[in-house]
């Protein structure tokens, strides 16, 4: 039986106002899922110290209670009083997972993580364990015994920090120096600017990459030299299109008006020009995203990224290589990947569409 | 044609140079070098050398000096035609890359056997493999997105853009793992380590081939299909902007039959703009194969590059980002002339 209702079609009326950016981006259903995908990894990302521990979320030990698991969360590791987050009862770090078949007497409560294994955790008994309900290791575990599950989501942060950051260190880069070559013009754009945005639009930027992380000492590789190495040899491509866009603007009239009005170079290029520049850039942004979380993947598949023991998705997806029987150890990092990567270029797509009507489709 | 094809071969020249120099700083202002490296790493001979020959070292192979002389004398050594000496392998990097055709023919081997050393170098199996791709991605892209043009909007179209749209997305390595762990560690259909299978050298000429195809067969897959999904988005987009055209237009107006406008007067024209696509293309393919030989084990240069790295190998790195460099640049120009041969309209100024 239907019942009749207000229906969206009929209340849109002629000459009434399009869309807002924000609806058109929402009414995409793939740039709507992906950015939810996205949201809900960074709160993965951001709360797996409590999602994936071997030390408890709430215990009470000899009368006590302590959350020691929140011990790995940033602002509340610092802001709760330190003996009720620090607890060393005893050195076996599967104490915890002990609790289940042999509880010490003196714990008379205990909330154990979701998934109770700590990402560096490892656990003789089971090396290269397969995916169980039974065992707990719901994505398997790797040939150190450490818990995939939790690795994964302890790497989602790599994933996430390396890919924004690198994109907003890039970014800032290449809006100044694309900023500067497009405004001034002159030698500096012909010989310089120009020049090397061509050289590296043509040459392979992964060979470059490698170059750099590789004849480096591997204590120095971690998420943070990563993420400028990957910035380094990425920001011609937004140095590019902030060119495009300064050289085409500086002639318009408003600039022209606003220059006449007394306004500093300076105020032109940052309160003028830039916020009408920011929509080619900001789409560029979201799909350069993408590519930095890709080559953060690979550069770490390749063992020249995270090191291990620290996890990355790149990291725990090259063990499958010296393992091929170990097929969870390829599928469940690589989809972690994947769906970040896909998740990202379908926001592009959303971004895309909402902030410039021109786009096709 | 001839002083255009000079001027843009002189232009190449500072591209070059200074790509060349943006690799070799990156790679000498980075901390570490060879003998750190087998340092921290290697045997215990290496491990235990004393700092006296440790100095001695570094300045035999010059690499106490500045980057900048040590780049100046790489290039005094390039102006002489040589790559130089790789140190990881002891030998000429020219001969890592292509075996030694001109040592056997000196030392009065057969041109055929000059011939096989060539056939069965790096240079020639990441060539092999890479070609395989770029025909598999062109003989599948194409027609795919010529079809979905055609019939915009329909089922095919609206279910191949979104094909597309996840293929684009899935990272090549992860693609290559998992049809390993499928078709070739669970079904066991295809091998997926090496090029050759043992006993390649006594089958017969047919049986080599297949055995080569039946190898290359996953990694050209994994290569391939990232820039499929480009391609063919690219060539759907070619033909519906030629469909628009007016001399379509007037070609239905005059009672053309809509397979004629299609084959005769539409796809013509739109192959003409893919040409351009070849300079994206290539370097996402030198890049591809790195990781891509890497996983399968093909002995091609993509792997040659990753152990030459691990052992900061730089005479080697720096020969291949000079081939890497090199190749792009030669295919633009290829494109280049390739358009002015293909459109009439377009002059090479």
């Amino acid at each position: 039986m239907e019942t009749a209702g207000p229906r969206d079609k009929d209340n849109a009326q002629d000459g009434a106002p399009g869309p807002s950016a924000f609806q058109t981006f929402a009414r995409r259903r793939g740039a709507a899922r992906g950015l939810a995908f996205l949201l809900l990894l960074a709160l993965a990302a951001y709360f797996a110290p409590l999602l994936a521990n071997n030390e408890p979320l709430f215990i009470r030990y000899e009368g006590v209670a302590r959350f020691t698991a929140f011990r790995g969360l940033f602002p509340l590791n610092r802001l709760l009083k330190r003996d009720a987050v620090s607890l060393r009862l005893v050195e076996d770090p599967d104490w915890l997972l002990n609790q289940r078949t042999r509880p010490d007497p003196k714990v008379s409560s205990v909330l154990l993580p979701p998934v109770p294994f700590s990402p560096l955790q490892q656990r003789l008994d089971d090396v290269n364990t397969p995916p169980s309900w039974r065992t707990g290791h719901y994505f398997g575990c790797d040939d150190s015994g450490r818990d995939v599950l939790s690795r994964v989501l302890h790497g989602a942060k790599v994933s996430l920090l390396v890919g924004l950051l690198a994109v907003g260190l890039s970014g800032l880069l290449g809006v100044a120096v694309g900023a500067a070559a497009g405004y001034a013009g002159g030698w500096l754009d012909l010989l310089i600017v120009s020049r090397l945005i061509e050289v590296m639009a043509c040459f392979p930027t992964f060979f470059l990459i490698l170059a750099a992380v590789a004849v480096m000492d591997p204590k120095y590789l971690n998420i943070w030299t990563i993420t400028v190495v990957i910035a380094a040899t990425s920001w011609t491509g937004m140095a590019r299109y902030a060119r495009a866009e300064f050289m085409r603007m500086k002639g318009a009239d408003f600039v022209a008006a606003a220059k006449a009005l007394g306004a500093s170079p300076l105020r032109l290029a940052l309160r003028h020009i830039l916020p009408n520049a920011m929509t080619p850039l900001l789409v560029n942004a979201t799909f350069d995203v993408a590519g930095a979380v890709l080559m953060e993947a690979a550069i770490s598949f390749l063992g020249v990224g995270v090191q291990p023991p620290d996890p990355s998705w790149g990291n725990i997806l090259s063990l499958v290589t010296r393992y091929w029987d170990e097929w969870w150890l390829g599928l469940f990092p690589g989809a972690a990947i994947f769906l970040t990567v896909l998740s990202y270029n379908l926001v592009g797509e959303g971004v895309r569409d909402a902030l410039d009507p021109r786009a096709e489709e | 044609m001839l002083s255009y094809l000079t001027r843009r071969a002189v232009l190449m020249v500072p591209t070059v140079l200074l790509i060349t120099a943006v690799v070799f700083a990156v790679m000498k202002l980075a901390p570490g070098n060879p003998f750190s490296a087998a340092q921290a790493s290697g045997e215990a001979a290496v491990r235990q050398m004393n700092p006296q020959d440790y100095q001695i070292l570094l300045t035999r192979y010059g690499l106490d000096r500045p980057w900048y002389v040590q780049y100046g004398r790489w290039l005094g050594t390039l102006a002489t035609g040589s790559l130089g000496d790789s140190f990881s392998e002891r030998r000429p990097v020219s001969e890592v890359f292509f075996n030694a055709p001109a040592r056997v023919l000196a030392e009065g081997g057969s041109l055929r056997s000059a011939l096989n050393q060539v056939l069965s170098s790096k240079f020639a199996a990441t060539l092999f493999l890479n070609a395989l791709a770029l025909f598999l991605m062109v003989v599948v892209a194409v027609p795919a997105g010529f079809h979905a043009a055609a019939r915009q909007g329909g089922w095919f179209d609206r279910a191949s853009s979104a094909a597309l749209y996840v293929l684009y997305s899935l990272p090549n390595f992860w693609v290559a793992i998992l049809l390993i762990l499928l078709v070739g560690v669970r079904l066991q259909w295809l091998p997926f380590i090496g090029m050759r299978s043992d006993g390649f050298e006594a089958m017969s000429a047919a049986g080599k081939a297949w055995d080569l195809l039946k190898h290359a067969a996953l990694p050209a897959l994994c290569l391939s299909y990232g820039g499929l999904a480009f391609l063919s988005r690219f060539a759907r987009g070619a033909l519906l902007d030629v469909l628009s055209q007016d001399y379509i237009r007037t070609a239905r107006a005059k009672g053309v039959s809509e397979a004629a406008v299609l084959y005769r007067h539409g796809l013509r024209n739109a192959l003409i703009p893919l040409l351009t696509l070849s300079g994206i293309l290539l370097p996402a393919l030198i890049s591809g194969s790195v990781i891509i030989e890497q996983i399968f084990s093909w002995p091609g240069l993509g792997q040659m590059y990753i152990k030459a790295i691990y052992s900061r190998d730089y005479p080697l790195i720096m020969a291949e980002s000079l081939m890497g460099a090199v190749a792009v640049l030669l295919s633009n120009l290829a494109t280049d002339v390739a358009y002015t041969v293909a459109d009439p309209r377009v002059r090479l100024e």
